[in-house]
């Protein structure tokens, strides 16, 4: 044989492979390991053949259509892809999705389980209107006609009476970028109301008044330190996209800190495991950030060039030379007091650990991930200072939109510009952004039963969507009490693909559609990129790829499931028929004009005007840019972003150009429109009503950050100016749990914690989520439990909130603080007797319960767990576990925190052993002492009828989902609440 | 390493993507599949425990080490993870890393993608990779060839190992039938790791002919032990004989190959002592 080049043959495999994926195609197609992993081809996804596993040990070939779609659990938008049976047209199962630029064709088990919930056998099939009283669990079916034409009724009659703000759409998980925020819009309505602020509301905070933006991408895959306060590796946000780039990471040798109360997945993976006393985090990371600034250990260009240090200066210390050194010096100073020592006794930690955690921190230099979201931002009173603190350790190394470091969330992310954009409303609603709570950083939305029963106003049309606030919000037996009350809640309507605690208090059940049965579109900051993901109902495109012509999801959905898109857009045309209210222009198809707008139409606008690259990548596979979402389900638009504040900002913006003492520069010229319409803020403009556009830096003028500064801003002059100036920068605040505000007997229970397989309300039905996980105990460590008398793992205990107690089984666990319990959130579903099984439960994973009112002294008491039952689906025969948890929301009073508005989780409790005559499940509350606690917490506030320094009921600039006209910010002259009547 | 990948995928079943590969390499294009499923399905298993393994069979011990190398490099173990494809990935994965990093990380990639060349690729794939070129047609006679080739250079590139591959240090000898009993000498017969050659339906197809005997359609074991039934004296000595050509030919393996290539020989040359003496006296395989 010849003597062969060895080298020379693998230059040109290399070179054959380069050229063939440069064209976009698979190189080594097989389903094989030749790239370690076990994806189909895209270039077979028409016809995917595999053997059926089913039929073993019989070889039965079955023929299969993959239409890609996104998992609709968690907000990660994850890729994945539907085996769509080619001969019965039934979708067979769902895996990854590997042309997803997020998550890479990996899924964590709620993605898979998307199967689950579609052939759920208790799932909601038919739109249901309420037959008895609300609550009574008696449904009868009703025509989409009927009850779309009775809430369109009702709801342009509110429009046409002024009365606007009586209408409302609760959104829980919201799964896509901005449509149904610009059908309220399109409304008139200043009706949003997310449920952020039980849920991130706090971290935003901490982020937004640093950088303009509330939310963190951090490049944990080019980390060389990754520090987390969460439990990012098993269940926090972006869980599965971030998991596997911090594994990347760690792999690369990234150091990995995790700050966590319990011994979490994520934990066991650290290199350091801190558990703070909860709420203390602030001054651990404070102590670090000292570590950086005495020794001087950070990036002073960085901070010379990109903080507001200047204005510091000039507002706080009018006297002294506004140079740097001397900022460095004050600097020095307001921090001196943060030693290790001081941390150490605030956090119950070692100070020996502490510095080695700062010296791993400070060798990071630029490429320090961070990253907060709920955890301890979450938890407690002055929460939203855990992100602030947290972020200030990357704007001193400079690990700000560097590789490894941490991006503003809107530089990673890519809201397509749609073909309608209406106006924001003209409207201010107090129900959802009361003046006690200017600051706060979403819709004040656990609030509601509050505010409305302090107010007496009334909604007319209260949509609740993919959303269950009876479950999941804090004092839940207060919202059963709003929602059953006709007087408060004219119509209630339950959009849910699934039976929820909320939904069985709605007047409509309306059935929408799972992760394969909607469209929406998505961009997350899941890495350093820019994507966009697509979910389409996949036996549309699967029926379309075959040659029909689908018109209306509800032809292919199971029963009549509908999707949203197409359910806001018919309701919107059934609101105003002749257009006279001037909102069905903004749903008209702009092909056949006056006629209704299409999916197809609306996203194939997309897809061919607002995303960069797409039609051309179309194009070159011969297909259009709708089709290929279709066919692909996903994009990516750049990858690895640049520092865009380093941006030099280009001369035909700056027309008529001003730069202030500050070196702000604003501008005559208009902001372009681009394609991206990512929220941004909206700094004031200067006297003569030029915009920010930039900063001048060095002698150059750059793009900035998005803040009232231009610059990070170490220094907030918004809370200075809002009444808040002790926090004006980075600090710490005592917790509502902290030690010295305990009582002796009393322990911090942590109850924010996720399971990592399943997710709120949706997943409850999903069979293999639910084998897997199924309850939730008390987490108590051993010390405690001895003192306490628990003798082991399974004993009742009885926790006692300031308003009630719940009864659980105890899990003693040296993976927990001393002092500290812990419950997850997931577990505890139920449903009142009564009601019938079929209609009004999800029978895997809800106990029936037998509830009781007194006054508003509230009961509950498990009557059974869950069992064994006959259905479509032969495995519900099988289930074996009878324990699904206990339901310790209802015993927690609301904790508004004054500034950012989240509600502080964290309750300081009382463990007891369960007493005589308590139940496994025993839940008690007493709703009048909620309200006390909660008009307690209203007292912490500083309103914008006393602390507004301009008549306004908002700083404009803040970030907010419809943002209404500038007038509508106006404070009424009165200083009085304003009036329900819009 | 991009050659690596494409070996791999050249042994998986034929369609578009080897034909494609085959015409890049400028081999003989890929056969028909069911001559693919012959060679990998019936004749060569291309699984390292097979050939590795004291029982000559999948899993066990030899597949357990194997795993355990893929967690120490950092890799998520497949479920088969001395799969010879993945094995071949795995290396191209390693070898691309290791040219990405640089100082002491580059250095320990580099060891890593050495454990993985010796332990798990050498220390059998050069006689695996013999015995299929014997009978394989020219395409996967070509493949065999030009992935030994290739081995051989990675093997001299990365210098010998410091001492034996740990499959072969810990291996056993063919269990002698006068201490052990027929059964554990009859299987041994078809574990590689103990007797130094690979003994396919093939071969016990071509032996059976050449010496008159008849070749039971059933498993290998089952087969042999019909062979011995009917003529032990011819079968060992056949057997005597595969084992004498099979140290001759591992002798004749490159030396970059050392100390793999002496340690093959040895057994081989070991068996077939072993059977000489058993030929010599087949009345004592037959008693056992």
């Amino acid at each position: 044989m010849r003597k062969l080049d060895l080298g020379k043959l693998n230059q040109r495999v290399k070179a054959a492979r380069a050229e063939t994926e440069a064209r976009g195609e698979t190189f080594y197609q097989g389903p094989s390991g030749i790239h370690l992993a076990m994806y189909p081809p895209k270039e077979r996804w028409d016809d995917w053949v595999e053997l059926d596993s089913k039929a073993w040990p019989e070889k039965k070939e079955r023929r299969f259509m993959l239409v890609p779609t996104t998992c609709f659990n968690c907000e990660s938008a994850c890729g994945l892809l539907a085996y769509v049976d080619r001969e019965t047209l039934q979708v067979r199962k769902f895996e990854g999705n590997p042309e997803h630029p997020g998550s890479r064709g990996r899924n964590c088990a709620k993605g898979p389980a998307t199967i689950n919930q579609v052939t759920d056998p208790d799932r909601i099939l038919h739109p249901l209107k309420r037959a008895g009283e609300r609550g009574a669990g008696k449904w009868a079916r009703v025509s989409w006609d009927e009850a779309l034409d009775d809430i369109a009724g009702r709801i342009r009659t509110a429009i046409v009476d002024d009365r606007r703000n009586e209408i409302m759409y609760h959104v829980g998980r919201p799964g896509e970028d901005g449509f149904t925020e610009r059908v309220l819009a399109a409304w008139g309505v200043d009706g949003h109301n997310s449920h952020t602020n039980i849920c991130s509301s706090g971290a935003r905070a901490g982020y937004h008044y640093w950088m303009g933006l509330d939310r963190p991408s951090p490049d944990h895959a080019e980390a060389k330190v990754i520090l987390l306060i969460s439990a990012h590796l098993e269940a926090g946000h972006y869980f599965n996209p971030h998991a596997q780039r911090i594994i990347e990471g760690k792999e690369r040798g990234a150091k990995l800190i995790v700050v966590d109360v319990r011994l979490s997945n994520t934990a066991t993976h650290a290199d350091h495991w801190l558990a703070p006393h909860p709420g203390t985090e602030p001054a651990m990371l404070l102590a670090i950030a000292n570590h950086l600034i005495q020794n001087g250990l950070y990036d002073r260009e960085f901070v010379r060039r990109w903080w507001n240090w200047q204005e510091f200066m000039v507002a706080e210390r009018p006297a002294a030379p506004a140079t740097f050194e001397r900022f460095e010096e004050e600097l020095r100073g307001m921090y001196a007091g943060y030693t290790f020592a001081m941390a150490a006794a605030e956090t119950g930690l070692d100070a020996a650990t502490l510095a080695e955690v700062a010296r791993l921190v400070a060798g990071a230099g630029t490429k320090l991930a961070t990253h907060n979201w709920r955890s301890a931002g979450a938890g407690n009173l002055g929460g939203w200072q855990v992100a602030r603190c947290l972020f200030l350790l990357n704007a001193l190394t400079g690990a700000v939109a560097s590789e490894g470091g941490v991006f503003p969330n809107a530089w990673n992310k890519w809201v397509a510009r749609p073909m309608y954009v209406p106006p924001h409303p003209e409207r201010w609603n107090t129900l959802t952004w009361p003046e006690q709570y200017p600051l706060a950083m979403n819709e004040m939305s656990f609030l509601l039963p509050h505010l409305m029963e302090e107010t007496k106003q009334r909604l007319e049309v209260y949509f609740t969507r993919v959303y269950n606030p009876v479950w999941t919000n804090p004092n839940g037996y207060a919202w059963i009490e709003m929602l059953t009350d006709a007087a408060k809640i004219g119509l209630h309507v339950a959009l849910t693909p699934t039976w929820s605690e909320t939904a069985f208090f709605a007047d409509y059940v309306l059935p929408m559609g799972h992760a394969s049965e909607r469209h929406d579109i998505h961009s997350y900051e899941t890495q350093n990129a820019q994507w966009i993901g697509f979910r389409q109902p996949v036996l549309r495109a699967a029926r379309e790829r075959l040659g029909e012509r689908i018109t209306d999801t509800r032809q292919v959905n199971p029963g009549e499931v509908w999707e949203e898109n197409e359910f806001w857009i018919d309701l919107s045309w059934r609101i105003d028929p002749d257009g006279s209210l001037g909102i069905r222009k903004f749903f008209e198809s702009q092909k056949a004009p006056g006629t209704k707008l299409g999916v197809d139409e609306y996203y194939g606008f997309i897809f061919e005007n607002s995303v960069p690259g797409l039609p051309e990548k179309a194009k070159s596979e011969g297909l259009t840019p709708l089709e290929y979402m279709r066919q692909y389900g996903a994009f990516e638009i750049t990858r690895k972003t640049d520092p865009v504040h380093e941006r030099e900002v280009p001369a035909e913006e700056l027309d008529d150009a001003r730069t202030d003492s500050l070196g702000r520069v604003y501008t005559r010229a208009p902001r372009p429109a681009g394609p991206n319409v990512v929220p941004l803020p909206t700094p004031a403009p200067d006297a003569d009503g030029r915009r920010l556009v930039g900063v001048a830096v060095d002698g150059a003028i750059r793009r900035g950050f998005p803040t009232p500064s231009g610059r990070l801003e170490i220094y907030s002059r918004t809370l200075v100016d809002w009444g808040w100036p002790e926090y004006a920068l980075p600090a710490y605040i005592q917790s509502h749990v902290h030690p010295d505000k305990l009582e002796r007997d009393q322990l911090v229970l942590i109850s924010t914690f996720r399971l990592p397989t399943q997710i709120h309300t949706r997943s409850a039905n999903a069979k293999w989520l639910d084998e897997l996980a199924h309850t939730n105990p008390l987490w108590i460590h051993p010390s405690d439990a001895a003192r306490l008398g628990v003798a082991k793992t399974g004993d009742l205990v009885r926790v006692e909130t300031e308003i009630g107690h719940f009864v659980l089984k105890a899990w003693v666990t040296e993976g927990i603080r001393p002092g500290v319990v812990a419950c997850s959130h997931h577990m505890g579903r139920w449903r009142p007797e009564g009601a019938s099984a079929a209609q009004t439960g999800q029978r895997q994973m809800m106990s029936t319960v037998k509830l009781d009112r007194e006054d508003r002294r509230w009961s509950m008491r498990r009557i059974a767990g869950v069992g064994p039952y006959a259905s479509a689906d032969p495995d519900t025969q099988r289930i074996w576990w009878k324990d699904v948890g206990v339901h310790q929301n209802l015993t927690f009073p609301v904790h508004p925190d004054p500034i950012s508005g989240m509600h502080c989780w964290h309750q300081a409790v009382r463990v007891r052993r369960a007493e005589a005559g308590d139940r496994y499940g025993d839940i008690f509350a007493d709703t009048e002492k909620a309200f006390a606690v909660y008009r307690k917490w209203v007292e912490l506030t500083r309103p914008a009828t006393t602390h507004s320094p301009d008549g306004s009921r908002r700083p404009y600039w803040l970030l907010r989902p419809l943002k209404p006209s500038p007038n509508a910010y106006r404070l009424p002259e009165s200083g009085k609440p304003t009036p329900a009547r819009g | 390493m991009e050659l690596f990948r494409a070996l791999a995928a050249l042994a998986l079943a034929p369609g578009p993507e080897q034909e494609r590969l085959a015409l890049l390499l400028k081999m003989p294009p890929p056969p028909a599949p069911e001559e693919h499923t012959e060679l990998f399905d019936f004749l060569f298993y291309p699984r390292a425990a097979v050939y590795l393994g004291a029982e000559g069979m999948f899993g066990g011990e030899a597949a357990d080490r194997i795993a355990g190398f893929w967690r120490a490099a950092g890799l998520e173990p497949p479920p088969e993870p001395d799969q010879l494809c993945l094995l071949l990935v795995a290396y191209a994965v390693l070898a691309e890393r290791e040219e990405g990093e640089a100082g002491a990380r580059r250095v320990l990639i580099g060891e890593a993608r050495k454990a993985l060349l010796w332990e798990h690729l050498v220390s059998w794939l050069p006689i695996y990779l013999a015995a299929l070129a014997r009978i394989a047609g020219p395409h996967h006679r070509s493949w065999a060839r030009l992935l030994d080739r290739a081995l051989i250079a990675e093997a001299e590139a990365s210098g010998p190992p410091d001492r034996l591959p740990l499959h072969l240090r810990e291996s056993p000898a063919l269990p002698d039938p006068r201490a052990e009993g027929g059964e554990a000498f009859l299987a041994g017969l078809l574990a590689p790791v103990r007797t130094g050659f690979i003994l396919t339906r093939a071969d016990l197809a071509r032996g059976a002919a050449a010496h008159g005997l008849g070749l039971r359609q059933a498993e290998r074991r089952f087969a042999l032990r019909a062979m011995l039934g009917q003529d032990a004296k011819a079968t060992l000595r056949w057997l005597r004989d595969e084992a004498e050509a099979w140290a001759r030919r591992h002798g004749s393996l490159p030396a970059a190959l050392e100390p793999v290539r002496g340690h093959w020989a040895a057994r081989a040359e070991a068996t077939r002592c072993l059977l000489a003496e058993l030929a010599k006296q087949p009345e004592v395989l037959l008693a056992g």
